[in-house]
This record gives C-alpha cells, sequence and structure tokens, in this order.
C-alpha cells in the first residue's frame, strides 16, 4: 500500500519533467496538479491532516502528511502557506513554524517555536518570514501581539515587531508589509526598510487580504463581539497611496479564520465567506461573489445554506467550500462551479478549512 | 495484556469458591453503606445504587472521587493527570451525571459538570452512586446517574481528633485534621485539607519530531502541571432528640490547577502556563423531624461557584443559587408510605459572556413518591416530578420500580429489581445564554432508561458475598452539541444516543490460611452508539468517543492483626477519542497496592501509617488524546487519631 502510494506521489513530479520542452513558448501561470487542503484537527485532540487533491484524476488523499513523513503532525496548523518551493506551515498547541518540501511534501528539518507564540499568518519576502503571532491571551491584552520578524537562513526569530490590536491576515505590496488587525479598526504597514509601523484607518476591524493584478488590497472588514461593526465587507486599499478608498458593504462577513477570502485565477471575481442565522436559530454559511470589474457584490450567493462552513478556496477553475460542522469528525470539500453548480463532493480530514497551491 | 486482565478478573470470580472449605468462622456480611443524604433506596425500588464499602474508603482516603469511584465501581472517566476528570455512566456525557451534596447539585450551571479532580475523598464519610436516569428523585441533570456524598452524623460526646500527613511521588502532600467535638446533643465537626502537587512526573513523548536524527520519541517530563486544592468542611448538629434535629453544613473549596498541556505543548512550549482556579461556597442547612409516622423536612442552602480562567479576573464566570426545600413523608405503615416534597431554586448568573439582561433564573420542582411492599417480597415504587424553570419548558418525569425477593433459602437469597424511568436536562446556562452562539431555544435533553436487575445474596459462617447483574438501554434524545457556524460556535440538540450494556458486581468476604479477605470484581459491557445526528457523521452506529466497550475492576484486601494490605486493578478498554476511526486510545490495565498498619499507642492514641503504590506496571497509557499520564507513583500516609 505504501509502496503504491509512493508511485503516485511520483505522478505530479513527472508530468512536471515532460510536460514542456525548449521550444514552446513560455507558458502563461499553470496551476500545479496537486493542491492541499489544510485540516484544522482538534485543538482538544487528535491534530491537523492534510488532505491532497490531484486536478485530473481528482483523487484525493487523506492524511497524505503522515503518508509520506509516516509520523502526524503534532500541532493545529493555523496557516499554510508556500514560499521559494517549500511549504510553511504554523502550528498552534505547541506553537511552531515546520515546513517542508513544496514538491514531495517530506519534512526533513526541525520545526521552529523559540519566538513564536500563538502565530496565526505567514508571508515570505527576501530572506524572511514575517509571521503574525498573538503572543497571548490577545482577548484580554491586546499589547501583546507582534510579527516575528524570522530569518530564513538562520533559522531564528531576529526581531519582534511590537504590533498591538492582535495582527491577523497580511499581504506584501509595493514592497511594504500589511497587516490586518483583528482587535483594532485598522490595518497596519510596516515598511520593510526600516520595520517602523503606521496605520490606515478602517470602518471596522479587519482580518485577510487578497491583492489585485495591480498590487492593491482588498481587505476583509468583520464585526466581531469586542468590535462590533454595521460597515461590514470588503474594503479597498490603494498601495501606492497607502489611501482607504472605499468600503463595498456586505452583511455577515464571516469572523472565521484564513480562508474567509479567495479570488478565482483571473481576479475577476473575489468569493467572501459569510455567516447569518436562519429562520430556525441554525447558523449557516454562504458564499458571496464580489465582481472586481463593477466593484459590488452580486445580488445572489454563490451557494447558500452550508451548514458548518469552514472556508472557501478556488483551484482547478472551481469553488471549493469545506465544510466542518464539528471538530471531531471528518469534513468535506464541496466543488461548485463558477456559476454555483454543484460539481462534486469529497471527505477531508477534520475541520478542513484552507487550500494550499504550491508555487 | 488482555488475557493476563482476564486471567486475572477469573481468578478472583473463583477463588471464593474454591476458598469455601478452607475457611475458618467469619461472622461478617456484607452489609452496604447508608448514605446519610435522603432515603435514595427506599422510593426507588429497582433502581441500582451502590455504595463505596468502608474498607476500599479508608483504603483511600488521599485519593479524590475519580480514583475512588474508577476503583471501586464500574465506571469510566476522562481524564488528566490529576487536573479535570469527568464521568461517564453507561456511556453517558460528563454532564449527565448530578453530583450531590445535601440538596446541591455540585455540577457547574455554566459548564453543566463537575471536575472529579476537586472533589477530595477525605472530607466525606461514604460516597453513593445511582447507575441510570434519577431525575425523578434529582432533577435536571440525572440522565447517566448521580453521586452522594455522604457525611455520617456521629453525635459525638466529648472530643475526637484526626490528623492526616500524606507525601507522595511527583511532590504531593496531603494534609488533613478532623475534629469532632459535643456533647452528644450539640456536636461540631470540623473537615479541613490541604493538597499540592507538582506533578512533574516522567513520560516517554511521542510527538517528539527530530527529523535531524529520524528520532520521533524522547524522555519527557511534565511540566507546568500544578494542583493545589484546600477546603473546609465545617458541620454544625444539634439534636433535640432521637430523630429530630438541626443540621447545618458549611463547605469552603479552593481548586487551582495549571491546565495540564498536551504532550507537543509541554515539549515544544515548556514555559507555557496556563491556570483555572475554582472557588466555591457550599452551604447546606436544615431541620429534620424523623420522629414520627409523619416525617417532615425543611431544608436551604446557598452556593457561590467562581471560576477565574488564567488569572483573569475581569472575565467574571460566577453563578450564585439560593435554594430552599420541604419533604413531608408519611407512613401509613410499615408497608406504605408516601412522599412529598418542593424545592426552589434562584439562580444568579454573572458570566461575562451572557447579555447583560440575564439578571436570574428562577426554578422549582414539585415531586411525590409512593412506596408499597407487598406481601413482604415486593417492593414498588413510583416517582412523579414537575420542574419548572423559568421561560424555559422541562418535561414531567416519572419513574416506577420495584423489587422482588424471588427466593429466600436458609443461605442465600435471590432478588430481582426493575425500573423504568425518565429523566432530562436543561441546557447550561452557555448553552442557553453564551454570545455568541448560545441559544435560549434549546430543547432540554431528554432520557428514557429501562433496567432490570438480579442479585443473590450467600451467607454461612465462613463465606458471605453477592452477585448482581444489571442490565440496561438508555435513550439520550436532543443531545446537545456546539457546532461550527462559520463566524462563531453555536449550541444545538443535535443527536439522539443509544446505550445498553451489561453490568455484572460481585462482592466476597472470606476466610483464608486463616486470613479475612474482602473482594470485589465488577465488569461493565457498555455499548452506546449515536443513532441519529444532524451533523455529518461516519460514526452513526459505532461506539462513541470516551466510552469503552469493555471495562471492569477488582480489589483484594485482607488483615492480619492490626496489618491491611489490598491490591486492586482497573481496565479500560479500546476508546474511540473522535468520530474518526483511526484515532483510538489503546486499552490498558492499571495495577495498584496498599497497605495499612495500626499503631495502638494506648486507649486513646493511635497511628495509622498507610501507603499506596499506584500503577506497579508502570503502564504507559493515555485517557485523554494526547495528555501524558504518570506511572509508578507511591503515597505514605501518616494518620493520628485521639479517641
Amino acid at each position: 500500500m505504501k509502496n503504491k502510494f509512493n508511485l503516485l506521489l511520483l505522478i505530479p513530479i513527472t508530468v512536471g519533467l515532460f510536460s514542456c520542452t525548449k521550444n514552446d513558448p513560455v507558458p502563461e501561470e499553470v496551476e500545479p496538479a496537486v493542491s492541499y487542503i489544510i485540516n484544522y484537527g482538534d485543538y482538544a485532540g487528535a491534530k491537523s491532516t492534510i488532505t491532497a487533491f490531484y486536478k485530473e484524476t481528482g483523487t484525493v488523499f487523506n492524511n497524505y502528511y503522515q503518508n509520506v513523513n509516516d509520523v502526524a503532525l503534532v500541532s493545529n496548523i493555523q496557516h499554510a502557506f508556500t514560499y521559494n518551493g517549500k511549504i510553511y506551515m504554523l502550528g498552534n498547541n505547541p506553537d511552531e513554524l515546520l515546513w517542508v518540501d513544496a514538491e514531495t511534501f517530506s519534512q526533513t528539518e526541525n520545526g521552529v517555536s523559540a519566538d513564536i507564540v500563538k502565530p496565526r499568518f505567514g508571508v515570505g519576502y527576501g530572506n524572511y518570514l514575517y509571521i503574525t503571532c498573538w503572543g497571548g491571551d490577545i482577548w484580554a491584552d491586546e499589547s501583546l501581539s507582534y510579527i516575528a520578524k524570522y530569518n530564513i537562513s538562520g533559522k531564528t526569530v531576529e526581531k519582534k515587531i511590537l504590533l498591538p490590536g492582535g495582527p491577523e491576515g497580511m499581504a506584501i505590496a509595493n514592497n511594504k508589509l500589511y497587516a490586518a488587525l483583528n482587535y483594532k479598526d485598522s490595518v497596519a504597514i510596516v515598511d520593510l526598510g526600516n520595520d517602523q509601523v503606521s496605520y490606515i484607518e478602517t470602518p471596522a476591524v479587519t482580518s485577510y487580504f487578497v491583492k489585485d493584478k495591480q498590487e492593491n488590497l482588498y481587505v476583509s472588514l468583520v464585526s466581531t463581539y469586542s468590535d462590533y461593526s454595521e460597515n461590514t465587507g470588503l474594503g479597498y486599499i490603494n498601495t501606492s497611496s497607502d489611501e482607504y478608498e472605499g468600503t463595498y458593504q456586505l452583511d455577515g462577513v464571516s469572523t472565521s479564520y484564513v480562508n474567509i477570502l479567495s479570488a478565482n485565477t483571473d481576479f475577476s471575481k473575489i468569493y467572501v465567506m459569510t455567516s447569518a442565522y436562519d429562520a430556525n436559530w441554525n447558523l449557516s454559511g454562504a458564499i458571496a461573489i464580489f465582481d472586481v470589474a463593477s466593484k459590488s457584490f452580486e445580488p445572489n450567493n454563490l451557494v447558500e445554506n452550508l451548514s458548518g462552513l469552514n472556508g472557501v478556496g478556488w483551484y482547478n477553475h472551481q469553488v471549493f467550500t469545506f465544510i466542518a460542522e464539528s471538530v471531531t469528525s471528518n469534513g468535506t470539500a464541496q466543488t461548485y462551479q463558477p456559476d454555483g453548480a454543484f460539481i462534486d463532493e469529497f471527505e477531508t480530514g477534520k475541520a478542513p478549512f484552507i487550500m494550499l497551491t504550491a508555487e | 495484556m488482555g488475557r493476563f486482565v482476564f486471567i486475572g478478573f477469573l481468578f478472583l470470580a473463583v477463588l471464593p469458591a474454591f476458598s469455601q472449605e478452607m475457611l475458618s468462622v467469619s461472622d461478617s456480611v456484607v452489609l452496604d453503606e447508608i448514605v446519610s443524604y435522603g432515603s435514595l433506596r427506599k422510593y426507588q425500588a429497582g433502581s441500582k445504587i451502590e455504595s463505596i464499602g468502608s474498607e476500599a474508603f479508608l483504603l483511600t482516603k488521599g485519593d479524590d472521587l475519580e480514583q475512588l469511584l474508577s476503583k471501586t465501581l464500574p465506571i469510566a472517566f476522562k481524564t488528566d493527570a490529576g487536573g479535570l476528570s469527568t464521568i461517564r455512566i453507561r456511556g453517558t456525557g460528563s454532564g449527565h451525571t448530578s453530583v450531590n451534596f445535601g440538596g446541591i447539585d455540585l455540577n457547574s450551571l455554566t459548564l453543566g459538570q463537575s471536575n472529579f479532580s476537586n472533589v477530595p475523598v477525605y472530607l466525606f464519610d461514604n460516597v453513593g452512586v445511582q447507575f441510570g436516569s434519577a431525575s425523578s428523585v434529582n432533577g435536571s441533570g440525572s440522565i447517566g446517574g448521580a453521586v452522594h456524598l455522604g457525611l455520617d452524623h456521629n453525635w459525638t460526646e466529648g472530643f475526637r481528633a484526626e490528623a492526616r500527613l500524606s507525601n507522595g511521588s511527583f511532590g504531593e502532600q496531603l494534609y488533613g485534621t478532623k475534629l469532632f467535638a459535643g456533647n452528644g446533643k450539640f456536636e461540631s465537626v470540623t473537615r479541613a485539607y490541604y493538597y499540592y502537587k507538582t506533578n512533574n512526573f516522567s513520560f516517554l513523548n511521542t510527538t517528539y519530531r527530530d527529523f535531524e536524527n529520524g528520532i520521533f520519541e524522547k524522555e519527557d517530563v511534565q511540566r507546568n502541571a500544578s494542583l493545589e486544592h484546600y477546603g473546609v468542611l465545617q458541620e454544625l448538629n444539634y439534636r433535640l432528640e432521637p430523630g429530630e434535629y438541626f443540621f447545618a453544613n458549611v463547605w469552603l473549596e479552593h481548586d487551582w490547577r495549571q491546565n495540564q498541556q498536551n504532550m507537543q505543548t509541554n515539549l515544544n512550549n515548556p514555559d507555557y502556563v496556563e491556570e483555572y482556579l475554582d472557588e466555591h461556597v457550599r452551604v447546606w442547612a436544615g431541620y429534620k423531624n424523623h420522629k414520627n409516622r409523619l416525617k417532615y423536612e425543611v431544608n436551604g442552602g446557598y452556593v457561590s461557584d467562581n471560576a477565574v480562567n488564567n488569572g483573569n479576573s475581569t472575565d467574571t464566570i460566577r453563578t450564585r443559587r439560593w435554594i430552599a426545600e420541604a419533604i413531608l413523608e408519611h407512613g401509613f405503615s410499615v408497608n406504605t408510605s408516601y412522599k412529598i416534597g418542593t424545592k426552589v431554586m434562584r439562580i444568579n448568573p454573572m458570566v461575562y459572556a451572557y447579555e447583560s439582561s440575564l439578571d436570574h433564573e428562577n426554578r422549582m420542582d414539585i415531586y411525590a413518591s409512593f412506596f408499597q411492599r407487598i406481601l413482604n417480597t415486593i417492593s414498588a415504587t413510583v416517582n412523579l416530578r414537575q420542574g419548572f424553570v423559568s421561560n424555559y419548558k422541562v418535561p414531567f418525569t416519572p419513574s416506577v420500580g420495584a423489587s422482588w425477593l424471588a427466593l429466600s433459602e436458609e443461605n442465600w437469597v435471590l432478588n430481582f429489581t426493575g425500573n423504568i424511568s425518565r429523566s432530562y436536562r436543561v441546557p447550561t446556562f452557555n448553552d442557553r445564554f453564551w454570545v455568541p452562539g448560545g441559544n435560549p431555544d434549546l430543547k432540554p435533553e431528554k432520557g428514557m432508561s429501562y433496567e432490570l436487575g438480579s442479585r443473590w445474596d450467600y451467607c454461612n459462617k465462613s463465606l458471605s458475598g453477592n452477585i448482581k447483574v444489571n442490565v440496561f438501554q438508555l435513550n439520550i434524545d436532543d443531545w446537545i452539541l456546539w457546532k461550527n457556524g462559520g463566524s462563531f460556535w453555536y449550541a444545538e440538540n443535535v443527536q439522539n444516543v443509544v446505550s445498553q450494556g451489561i453490568e455484572f458486581m460481585t462482592g466476597w468476604k472470606f476466610n483464608l490460611f486463616n486470613l479475612p479477605f474482602a473482594s470485589g470484581l465488577n465488569y461493565t459491557f457498555t455499548s452506546t452508539q449515536r443513532v441519529k445526528s444532524l451533523n455529518q457523521t461516519n460514526s452513526l452506529k459505532r461506539q462513541m468517543e470516551y466510552v469503552p466497550l469493555h471495562s471492569g475492576n477488582f480489589f483484594l484486601n485482607t488483615s492480619w492483626n492490626k496489618l491491611i494490605v489490598g491490591v486492586d486493578g482497573t481496565y479500560t478498554g479500546e476508546q474511540y477519542t473522535d468520530e474518526d476511526d483511526k484515532n483510538v486510545l489503546e486499552p490498558y490495565f492499571l495495577l495498584n497496592a496498599n497497605a495499612l498498619y495500626e499503631f495502638k499507642i494506648n486507649a486513646k492514641n493511635k497511628v495509622l501509617l498507610s501507603g499506596m503504590i499506584q500503577n506497579i506496571l508502570n503502564t504507559s497509557y493515555q485517557s485523554g488524546w494526547g495528555y501524558a499520564m504518570p506511572g509508578t507513583s507511591y503515597r505514605v500516609n501518616v494518620t493520628y487519631q485521639f479517641n
């Protein structure tokens, strides 16, 4: 069984080796043949697992990390991102940064825990990873949070950039680092030259970004228990002027973590995860569609009444929705055409929430 | 290991039979202790009610309630290394068993459950457990069963005292005292204790990941899992005449712990500390007049439960309760009696995450019980209870039961019992009022319990004991879970569960090699399945999580002159930890030994020296996924008793 599995692992590598020649024109950005679904797992029980999805065959492999590495993940992966041929994962409980080879998913080096306290989100830039960290019980003390500046070659956190207000999602645009603040109505801007921090005021607390082709940012505006706001939706930040240029109102933008926003390949649509109570007092989710050209939300959701909606992603020209009604049972991924037509459903690990497509 | 356990159980089960011919004379019979709070058995014919024998109680005084019950009764617990343990009677959830101190249910009104690690055996004289639904007697929450903490009235004349020092592995210390003073009419009993444990035990950490050297396990030491408990229980009792008395009990309890981290956090974030503090004030007082056929009592109580999470006292987690109860019992004759009562409670929740408009909740229960004995061989009871909760509807909970003395011979008697009862649990305050996610419109969880039992008691000059077999079915509907709502989690009535099984219990006293022995063997088969769920799950009609299909325990004690020695063991079968079939806890067997020696200094003074070795086989096991448990440990105790 293990041997068969290893053979299957070679498929995407083989396809990559033989699929182009010197005389071909420079191809446009091509999606990899495999994408990974990060399953958060149970904070108090079995930890994260990885599901591999092969788009050509529609094949799904659960427990992918464990099958490749022979051991299970021991933390709850809060965020995963790809950078310079590696997939970096930020784990909670225990807090750690670990990485695997982006092609083989094999882990050969030990992770790092020092100075990474309750990590939330990471991005790579130059020889550094920038990792937002709560630093402790952020809900009790908003001053604890910081951005860890991790030196990749030195394998150490070189500096803590203090950033009160619960930094969450980040994006790098125009050589600046933008951090959404989950406990403050602002977006922080870190000058990557001198690590100085400035702020852009927003009408609500913010959580995550998507970056358009012009390197400007859409940021999710959310209403939280500690910071209620009616100005929820998407905000738009011009990264050349660092001006907050507008709010595109949408009720019930999810306060869930990491994968509440996803753009399609040509950046014509942004899919936004929302949630609201139905008539029976059940909280159900929906995927709203933001049309980038008209800068407005479409009147109809892509899909709605999804119980346990836990994330949204884009891959293989399909919208992936992740369903996790609990963290004690395996979740599912449901795929939809851009017009909302249901395509397929398959089982994942517990609490799927991130679609990670390697570079 | 499984074969070893089976052979061990078999040996203990058949030992009495072989020993019968060799025994010397013993005039003792197995007598059940009486739980002093409430006449549990009389009005619940057919219910299975067990109390812990005095020997077991004597040898486990330094334990917490989880350790006592898991060693002596067929009850499963989910526990870490002493910080948090929750009960699972007959496959039910942690909030489905009430824990009663007089008329006070210790279960948290916010979380709905009790931490059995926070209840020290040292403060009590006896413990009784009712298996199966008991809401018709105890009200909300007793779907799986009810635990009763008992205090004996001694009506002390003069002064008696006890002091206890314990020291054990991993920095365990217990200091306790009991002071009894009285004149036969007035009595003051003071019980106080202090317990501390560093809890820095060694274990093999299987979450170690050294990819560079290919090493994936490592010897480790549990860090930041200290425990500190202290408490005082003060009794003041005044007896007007036999059967008529006033009583007042005040129990102050302080339970602090560092939340044990799972193995991977312990390893990778060694300085990570989370603290949790529970502070309780429990007062239960009353007047009882049981002199005549018309008996009555009036009781009242006050409870303050305060929790502080990780030192954050700004986010208040506190509830207060005021309770009043009146009970009237009338015995027409020895064969016929009834009891009626009412209990009212006002609850004042003060929790940071509730709507500020939630000021209080009122609850009232009215209940009636009827007892009838027929032909001296059949006892039948009917219990009726209706609860009322402000702005909330709870179901009517009746129960009927009977016991039948089927055969009675010179040396043995055979009884059959049966009971049908309905039960319920009002959703916790968190379930209904937590913002966000609480749902005031949740339905109560409802249980229906069916039980048949038989008990065979045997007694001759050299051997006495009993064998009890009970079969049960328990249906629980509208089991509440918290669901992922995308933005936040919310409470919902999600699943129906059916639990059915067999409980086998036997206990014997006998003489062997001129030594008196007491032994016990318990086994339970508990098939608990989720039969319906609103959640998408692969585990419908599969064994529920943290409910072992097979579990059991045994004990064997003997004494010689002033020395008592004993061994006990518990077996816990494989357990699922979630709805994924691959995440299971391996079965484990824990063997313990204990000894007690009594030095009599003179007529008034004596010293008891006792010791205990736990997990003699140094079994590596987990009771909760990812949480290390200690290997072999010891505890030695010195108890001085005056009078």
